[in-house]
């Protein structure tokens, strides 16, 4: 099974997160927008979770593996930079083959049940290098397909009369775009390596088509290759070109573009205004969206909503949504949503709270745009702000609270909010765990039928205390996404049975004692605000996806506190990002 | 949908093509001394595929035979286990009819196809599993989890040992992997493919969905003429070894990944200059890929289209395996990625799972729903590729399939998420490893182990048996594998000895004895045999 279903199980608390060290309280509101309802007395900020020890050597990830996104990327600015007025076309021409290459697998990190980064997929499997080879081999042939597109990638000297120079122009070509390709310039070893795979017809369609399949399946090429700039030692700097490469796939998931190449080749990178130039450029670049979508998209498992569609024919779901049936589409439009609202959040200088709280809507898809009772937006100017005082921002955006079912979920809301916002652990399921979520029924409200199942027994220590509060407090929100103060009851068949006041009230627990009664979404996105966990949470996810890897709380500590501490601290959201590339640890490679 | 091949077949194509040591004309069995036709036997090459479907949940009524069909007792480990000729009826239809999920056009499921086949009861995963996709393989996934203590899976186990494949030169794959895409395998390696030492993978074994993309990787250029141009791997296998062997500075990590690389792309370039032997026909490349099928409109909720998607793979596996281009194959079926229940109920994302396989823990709609995914596949998905390698001759009086060994497992038993008796289907006779004809029993019907809420009605129709662990073991005999390969240190079968989890020993306690004692060290003593009745 693909779709998730731990979620719905009955499940154990495993406990919180330790936490140690302290930092000051401090958070900044959404700009402009509405100021949400008053809350309650706030929690108490939740001690810092990691700490540094200045004498910990960093771990590193060795021969890191370009993930997937990554290598299509790759493939798509090789191409372009060979024959750019036909790239979209061989790219298209290419979609067979691309589809075979394996999708990274994400692996719920220790103790979760759930989440995980693609990135953190490093392994290397047979069937990689097997599609790798083909699509080496499928852009060579696109490439070389004709004499003009071979003339266009080796320049005149490939078509002229003469063959002394053959060499000589196959060579440029290796030196020139090869060099792009794999990142690093070339030295004349390597050159002549490659033009030497041409033979003696070193122009020939053919064998340009050879030399460049083996330049697209490089070492250089498939990996972010780092000898560092030291023969000795523990930690070595990192060269130019692999500082540019790190960069560049860190923020864009791309190779470096020209003018990163260029400050790369004249070393500008290397110091510190030129690096710091650089960096700010890329973090206000619109290709940053391409790893920022990525991450929170991965981080938030939007991915878990399910088809939107699938239970079209079910009486019971087509009562509850009414007359309008959504579509794939609408279901899209929610994953953007929510990578909007991030975006928007980096790019207009927010931090990690205002990304909780941002109440516009980022959206044109009409369906979507009328669950959140705001005009459809086009994509530019300010994106419409949602109305109704009761949207809190992230957690109640549709993306979190549809279901694709006519049941609100409050399990899984409560696990995503315990596990994903604040990264806290919860456990197994216990054995006689159901793993129907429970659902409403003709006479019993979704909130009842929950806690009619998990509150008694074992269950009820976890459930009640843990899981089930904050997804009660989002009972407020149907399964679309809607508004409500009451819930609908259906029979089997479809027809409306009962309508019952919703009951939003809930004592949750965040962390040692302090706890609240929270009665609606805006309070309990202001509790995980309060507490400072939602943000040491986004710190340690983002360190999780920067870095490729589960952190070591003993060797990471120092670039774990540092970003705890922005993220906590209410400063734009793009300095957790560039945290990561300001911090030491970046621009050097750990051989130990 | 057409029923018609996706290839042409002519008289040739069913003999055996090339496979390795079947060329000669066959010598008949008789001429030879008992010793020279085990040997001869011995020596042609078995093929290993292996089904994997999702949930289980088929009431043990529904699965099985009656307790009638079993006519041999035999004390075992530390309890009698049971067998039976494995035979079916006839039903109204014209149906051979072994129980209501094992039921076939008696043109297909005939008395001479029953008797290469056996059906295992009672085979326990030693642990509470819920879902998992590599359990059946032997990585005792529990809830998709990695293993406390994972394994490679037994068809790894077999790709890489020299006595699965003594020569590689006609083999283009040692094995596929066939799920859907964003779904696992459950086929596990080790980190190094076949180094032992190394550790398993971090990742399953990358899955093939399409069937023209298995044709062309196992098959395409096959008969060519080699009037193509060579292939540049060598090259690319020396970039990676200047750089494995030149002065940039390198961690100890790195050159573990990069040796790992390399390995594969040397196994790429065997494969890429592998030819295969003379005789293999292989046809034209298909103009249908199931993906294509599978991405339509309509796939989803329409029994026919599901079984033709898997038709089209099995065409390709039948004739690559017939070839011996590849011998090893796995399949993992996952409903929602696949998009298929084989009913007209399509999966609608959580819907099958939870309004379907939950609630038909009680008779009903919904296990007649179960029942009917299972019939469908074992009817028209399995028994189509065990019918194809039934159809090529061995060249030594028999068939493919005499010489392989052809199995299905469930990812549940009787009841979702419960490990007892995991249902095995085989066919084949693994070239004579294994005795077939069986409907065998080995649950312990003095240990009935308790259900619970979730397992309704059936749950009370659960025992304890022989341990997983057996049949794989078993599995690796008859394929020839030597134990060095693959057995343990605390105990002389292959895997994991696990034990259950302190959770979900209540299922035993509740019924007065305990986990361990339902698996006494006895049992895992018998882990490196044979599983009983099954010794030719």
């Amino acid at each position: 099974m693909t779709l998730p279903r731990s979620v719905s199980l009955l499940l154990l608390c495993a406990g919180a997160v330790a936490c140690d060290g302290s930092i000051g309280p401090s958070h900044h509101t959404g700009g402009d927008d509405p100021t949400p309802p008053a809350t309650s007395d706030s929690v108490r900020p939740a001690p810092a979770k990691f700490s540094c020890d200045a004498n910990a050597v960093p771990a590193d990830l060795p021969l890191p593996r370009l993930s997937r996104t990554q290598l299509m990327n790759s493939l798509r600015f090789a191409i372009a930079r060979a024959l750019p007025n036909e790239a979209d076309a061989i790219w298209t021409k290419l979609t067979p083959t691309l589809a075979r290459y394996p999708t990274d697998r994400r692996t719920p990190a220790p103790g979760d049940l759930k989440g995980g980064f693609s990135r953190l997929d490093q392994s290397i499997q047979q069937t990689q290098i097997d599609v790798m080879y083909d699509l080496g081999t499928a852009v060579a042939q696109e490439l070389t397909s004709t004499d003009a597109r071979r003339n266009t990638l080796l320049g005149t000297c490939a078509s002229d009369s003469q063959t002394a120079n053959d060499r000589a122009c196959l060579e440029t070509f290796i030196r020139g775009w090869g060099s792009r390709v794999l990142r690093y310039p070339l030295p004349a070893t390597e050159v002549t390596a490659f033009a030497d795979i041409a033979g003696a017809t070193p122009v020939d369609k053919a064998a340009v088509a050879d030399v460049i399949t083996t330049l697209l399946n490089s070492p250089w090429f498939l990996y972010r290759v780092e000898h560092g700039t030291t023969a000795s030692g523990a930690l070595s700097p990192l060269s130019a070109f692999e500082l540019a490469s790190k960069l560049s796939y860190e923020f864009w998931q791309a190779p470096p573009d020209d003018a990163l190449w260029a400050a790369a080749t004249d070393g500008s990178l290397l110091t510190a205004s030129g690096y710091t130039t650089q960096l700010e450029r890329m973090m206000k670049s619109p290709q940053l969206r391409s790893s920022l979508d990525e991450f929170v998209s991965e981080w938030l498992r939007l991915e878990e909503l399910p088809s939107l569609v699938a239970l079209r024919n079910d009486p019971v779901y087509q009562a509850f949504v009414g007359a309008q049936m959504p579509t794939d589409a609408t279901r899209t439009a929610m994953f953007e949503d929510v990578q909007l609202s991030a975006w928007n959040t980096v790019a207009s200088g927010g931090s990690v709270s205002d990304f909780l709280h941002d109440r516009r809507s980022y959206t044109a898809d009409p369906f979507l745009a009328a669950i959140y009772g705001v005009p459809v937006w086009n994509g530019t100017g300010p994106a419409p702000v949602i109305p109704s005082p009761n949207r809190s921002g992230l957690l109640t955006r549709a993306a979190l609270l549809a279901t694709g079912t006519a049941s609100t979920r409050p399990i899984h809301k409560g696990y995503l909010v315990r596990n994903a916002l604040l990264c806290q652990q919860v456990g197994a399921p216990p054995p006689n765990a159901s793993t129907r979520p429970p659902a409403p029924t003709e006479s019993l409200t979704t909130r009842q039928a929950v806690t009619q199942l998990t509150s008694g027994g074992i269950c009820g220590g976890c459930h009640n205390s843990t899981i089930n509060p904050p997804g009660f407090v989002l009972e407020g929100f149907d399964a679309l996404g809607r508004e409500r103060s009451a819930e609908r009851l259906f029979n089997p068949q479809g027809n409306e049975t009962a309508t019952s006041p919703v009951d939003t009230s809930a004592d949750v627990l965040l962390y040692d004692s302090e706890k609240q009664v929270i009665s609606n979404a805006v309070g309990l996105s202001q509790m995980l605000d309060d507490s400072h966990l939602f943000e040491s949470c986004v710190a340690q996810h983002y360190f999780r996806f920067a870095h490729a890897r589960v952190e070591s709380t003993s060797r990471d500590g120092c670039l774990l506190t540092e970003m705890e501490s922005v993220a906590r601290s209410g400063a734009p959201m793009a300095d957790l990002l560039k945290t990561v590339a300001n911090h030491p640890s970046f621009k050097q490679r750990s051989f130990q | 949908m057409s029923n018609s091949p996706v290839f042409r077949w002519d008289r040739r194509m069913f003999l055996r093509g090339a496979g390795g040591a079947v060329l000669a004309l066959p010598l008949l069995p008789s001429l030879l001394s008992p010793r020279e036709a085990k040997a001869q036997t011995t020596q042609r090459p078995k093929c290993f595929v292996h089904f994997r479907t999702p949930h289980g949940a088929i009431f043990g009524a529904n699965m099985w035979p009656t307790d009638a069909a079993l006519t041999q007792s035999l004390s075992y480990a530390d309890h009698d286990v049971r067998r039976g000729n494995l035979a079916a009826t006839t039903n109204a239809s014209g149906d051979a009819v072994i129980s209501r999920v094992l039921t076939a056009k008696s043109s297909v499921l005939t008395a001479a196809l029953l008797a290469k086949m056996n059906i295992l009861r009672g085979l326990d995963f030693p642990m509470y599993m819920a879902h998992n996709f590599g359990a059946t393989l032997g990585y005792y996934d529990y809830n998709k989890e990695r293993p406390g203590s994972p394994r490679a899976t037994i068809d790894q186990v077999m790709a890489y040992s020299p006595a699965f494949y003594p020569s590689v030169a006609s083999v283009r794959k040692r094995s596929v992997a066939i799920s859907g895409s964003d779904t696992s395998s459950g086929s596990w390696g080790y980190s190094t493919p076949g180094v032992r030492t190394s550790g398993v993978a971090s990742s399953a074994i990358s899955g093939t969905e399409s069937s023209l993309a298995l044709f062309d990787t196992l098959l395409a250029g096959t008969s060519s003429s080699g009037a193509t141009r060579a292939p540049v791997v060598d090259k690319v296998l020396e970039s990676y070894r200047r750089l494995r062997n030149g002065n940039g500075r390198l961690s100890a990590e790195d050159t573990v990944r990069l040796d790992q690389h390399i390995d594969a792309v040397a196994e790429l370039q065997r494969r890429l200059e592998t030819t295969a032997s003379a005789g293999c026909q292989v046809p034209a490349r298909p103009t249908t890929d199931n993906l294509s099928l599978r991405n339509s409109g309509t796939f989803g909720g329409d029994p026919a289209k599901n079984v033709e998607y898997f038709r089209l793979i099995n065409e390709v596996l039948a004739v690559a395996m017939n070839c011996g281009v590849c011998r090893i194959a796995t399949l993992s079926i996952d409903e929602n990625n696949q998009n298929l229940t084989f009913t007209t109920r399509a999966p609608q994302g959580e819907d099958w799972h939870n309004n379907v396989v939950h609630p038909a823990t009680v008779a009903g709609t919904n296990q007649d729903l179960v029942v009917q995914f299972n019939q469908v596949f074992f009817s028209q998905v399995f028994l189509d590729l065990v019918s194809r390698f039934d159809r090529f001759s061995n060249g030594a009086g028999g068939t493919l399939l005499d010489d392989s060994l052809l199995a299905w497992a469930q990812e549940s038993g009787n009841t979702p998420h419960f490990s007892f008796s995991i249902p095995v289907v085989t066919a084949g006779g693994a070239g004579g490893a294994l005795k077939t004809g069986s409907y065998c029993d080995y649950r312990n019907i003095t240990r009935k182990v308790s259900g619970d809420s979730s397992t309704g009605t059936e749950g009370n129709f659960l025992w304890s048996g022989l341990l997983y662990n057996q049949w794989l073991g078993t599995a690796l005999q008859s394929m020839g594998i030597p134990k060095s390969e693959w057995s343990e240190t605390d105990h002389p079968g292959y895997g994991w000895k696990t034990a259950y989890q302190s959770t979900y020993e209540y299922l035993f306690t509740n019924n007065g004895f305990t986990a361990a004692q339902a698996y006494p060290a006895s049992m895992w003593q018998k882990t490196g045999e044979l599983l009983p009745f099954l010794s030719p």
